[in-house]
């Protein structure tokens, strides 16, 4: 399990400057409100100006708009993007997961239709996984898809699912058949479709972004099955590699550090600095290690065990942040403060358990590490 | 051996030649006899302590990444040697114009409690814990001066006197005093703060290479250690030991490898310092995953595991320790505003600031 330590190339330090200044202009501060990391603003518009910009769809193949980059090249531009919380909700999933789950499995007509849309901002997904019985195990799915004519009929409920109601397609992975694993299919839904209702679940934070969807007799044209009937378990396993081990692991609080470090929030001298170091050191180790992955990645590897390792622990070092700031800061901090860093603070002090849930429970990840380490 | 050969090389030789020279008898009778003589031979003929210093100052070539790969494979199999201490001593010799001294050297790592001084040529006064001192033949001073600038002096171990004390891996750790000795020095013509950083990213080294080998040893032990009928490593509670470890393992190299590749950027000091707050601290959870996963036996002295938990904890302590050098970090950081100028892609070009302390110039 090693981790080869890497530096940027002068072309893709190049690359985070421009974005850097980019950004400067396009979102001045006060113009926008700072997000913790992935969970940032839902902006199309700021989608889209990304997207012309070539920032979007980066590591997709040229001949479907996309911008034949490397996973680097990506981390680069993620990197200044949640530095400053930019928001990156309307375009997080398809940018990370589902655009290259496509470009992957897609057949030629998926691939003309939603990749050039996903590079150029324009279209938003969700994550259709968990259900109400299947959190972790996903192999224990109910949500059925039932082969009819040209088209699939599905009922079911999938819930805690981010952003659906803002999304255009949810990526579901519904059943096909009664092999736990084997009986797993991946489908783009359309979220207007006939018999989807989408309602939204009030979150800690009083926010609206989690849903729950119904499926009631809703088709799913054949043409909207992602890859092969069956093949959906080892299509999601590969594509929880790319949600792992990314810098969105370790940057969700940075907008709130960065204010922290300039600070006057109530600041000790000595023990302000000492804590504000060890953050420092750990987050530039962490970021090391994103980039190994990305590299990793870049070379054709798949480092699963090794993403879910980072992972694991980068998200319990986000949430001990979050109680070291919080410590600092002094008082209780107001979800409404017209300081957007102070509400920011108080969101993270409510939102950071599903840091370690989302994207597979810690525990979960713990398992797959322990499980390779007693392999002969 | 030749530094030109691939690192992967390099590391698998440094391994082997570490595995096959020290082993557990080996690195025992050096805890209660001091520095063995045979041992120290082979790598001083090997030139190992002279790594990444240049083949015109008379040392072995090669770059601070490979001198860091030596020292992480020491720091697996324990190495009972001044090799890091050797390599600082050298290192600031050469770079303040002087040369490299024969045989085993170490350095004046400086404590709050040090009395020294140096006036007009001379020293003075009392320093403590200085691994090594009794074995070396060279002693390294680095010696602030009231303009803030640093010397870099050195006297013969002869010319000392030494008390002889013992740290908590069981190795000379000696106080060293001068009595208005003359000494050579020279000033120290680079950023102040380089020498200690240097010292911190050789510590680091070798903590991460002992944490790489308690990991390994501690998953080889739950495969075969059965209780209640099974492994210990087929229950996930025993498993969560395991990751700990294999976290901390893999974070330290890491950050260690990742400031070896800042060498000569403007982001050393500032990486050197963070890779020895990380592996300070994953030390501390290694440490503690790898004796509860090995239950009573890793206690014992019969058992490897503790001559390198041992190493750990001392290591942690030298050289700067996490605390201080997180203040100094966050002092930069609060100068510069921002701590993603350190972490982000700006790290190679970010100066690490003015000190606000007076802890400047230890080692």
């Amino acid at each position: 399990m090693k981790l080869e330590a890497t530096q940027l190339t002068d072309s893709e330090l190049a690359l985070g400057e421009e974005v850097s200044a980019w950004l400067a202009q396009r979102l001045p501060p006060g113009s926008y409100r700072p997000g913790l990391g992935m969970g940032g603003d839902t902006d199309r518009q700021f989608s889209r100006d990304l997207g012309s910009q070539g920032w979007l769809g980066m590591t997709l193949p040229v001949e479907y708009g996309g911008g034949g980059r490397s996973a680097v090249d990506r981390f680069i531009v993620v990197e200044e993007l949640l530095a400053v919380g930019a928001p990156v909700g309307f375009h997080w999933v398809s940018d990370r997961q589902s655009g290259p789950n496509i470009a992957k499995n897609g057949t030629e007509e998926q691939k003309r239709y939603f990749l050039p849309r996903i590079a150029r901002g324009e279209l938003s997904f969700a994550i259709g996984m968990s259900e109400p019985d299947a959190g972790s195990d996903l192999a224990g799915l109910r949500t059925r898809a039932v082969r009819s004519g040209d088209a699939w009929r599905v009922n079911g409920t999938k819930i805690w699912t981010s952003g659906a109601a803002e999304a255009d397609y949810i990526l579901a992975l519904l059943r096909t058949s009664d092999d736990r694993r084997g009986g797993l299919t991946q489908f783009l839904v359309d979220r207007n479709s006939e018999g989807l209702t989408v309602s939204p679940i009030d979150f800690i934070d009083g926010t609206r972004d989690f849903c729950e969807l119904s499926f009631d007799d809703v088709l799913i044209p054949d043409s909207r099955r992602l890859g092969e009937v069956g093949g959906g378990w080892s299509q999601n396993t590969a594509e929880l590699v790319l949600e792992r081990g990314g810098v969105d692991r370790w940057m969700s609080l940075i907008p709130v550090l960065e204010r922290w470090a300039k600070t006057e929030w109530g600041a000790v001298p000595g023990w302000f600095e000492a804590d504000l170091g060890h953050i420092t050191a750990r987050c530039w180790a962490f970021r090391s290690m994103s980039l190994s992955l990305a590299r990793m990645v870049d070379a054709g590897l798949t480092p699963i065990v090794e993403a879910a390792l980072i992972k694991e622990m980068a998200t319990r070092f986000e949430q001990e942040c979050v109680e070291i700031v919080r410590r600092h800061f002094g008082r209780l901090p107001a979800l409404g403060s017209e300081d957007q860093y102070e509400s920011l603070l108080a969101r993270a002090i409510l939102t950071s358990p599903s840091w370690s849930i989302r994207g597979g429970t810690n525990e979960v990840l713990r398992n797959i590490v322990g499980r390779e380490l007693m392999k002969p | 051996m030749s530094l030109q050969d691939s690192d992967v090389s390099i590391a698998s030789f440094m391994e082997k030649f570490f595995a096959e020279t020290c082993p557990q008898e080996v690195v025992g009778w050096a805890e209660s006899h001091g520095l063995d003589i045979g041992l120290w031979s082979q790598v001083d003929e090997l030139g190992l302590t002279l790594i990444s210093i240049d083949e015109a100052d008379h040392g072995s070539g090669g770059s601070l990444t490979h001198l860091v790969t030596m020292l992480q494979a020491a720091g697996r199999n324990a190495a009972p040697l001044p090799l890091a201490d050797t390599h600082l001593a050298a290192w600031l010799l050469v770079q303040s114009g002087q040369n490299v001294p024969a045989g085993p050297a170490t350095v004046v790592p400086g404590t709050p409690r040090d009395t020294l001084e140096y006036v007009d040529g001379r020293l003075r006064g009392a320093a403590y814990a200085v691994p090594w001192a009794r074995d070396a033949d060279t002693v390294v001073f680095v010696v602030p001066a009231e303009s803030g600038r640093l010397r870099i002096a050195r006297a013969k171990r002869t010319s000392l006197q030494i008390v002889p004390g013992t740290d908590l891996a069981g190795m000379s750790c000696d106080t060293v005093s001068a009595d208005d000795l003359e000494v050579d020095a020279s000033w120290w013509p680079g950023d102040p703060d380089a020498p200690a950083a240097r010292g911190a990213l050789l510590r680091a080294a070798l903590m991460a290479g002992a944490l790489s080998a308690i990991f390994e040893m501690t998953t080889k032990y739950c495969r075969v250690r059965v209780q209640f009928g099974r492994t210990i490593g087929s229950n996930q509670s025993v498993q969560q030991h395991l990751v700990n470890l294999a976290q901390a393992a893999a974070t330290s190299a890491a950050a260690v490898d990742q400031a070896a590749m800042a060498a000569g950027t403007q982001g050393e000091i500032f990486a050197s310092f963070a890779a020895k707050v990380v592996a300070g601290r994953e030390a501390s959870l290694g440490a503690r995953a790898a004796h509860q996963a090995h239950g009573a036996i890793g206690l014992t002295k019969e058992y490897r595991l503790q001559q390198l938990t041992r190493r750990l904890h001392t290591w942690r302590m030298e050289y700067g320790t996490e605390e201080a050098l997180a203040q100094r970090i966050g002092a930069s950081v609060v100068q510069h505003r921002s701590l993603m100028t350190f972490v982000g892609r700006r790290q190679g070009t970010t100066e690490f600031s003015t000190p606000t302390s007076g802890m400047r110039g230890r080692v």
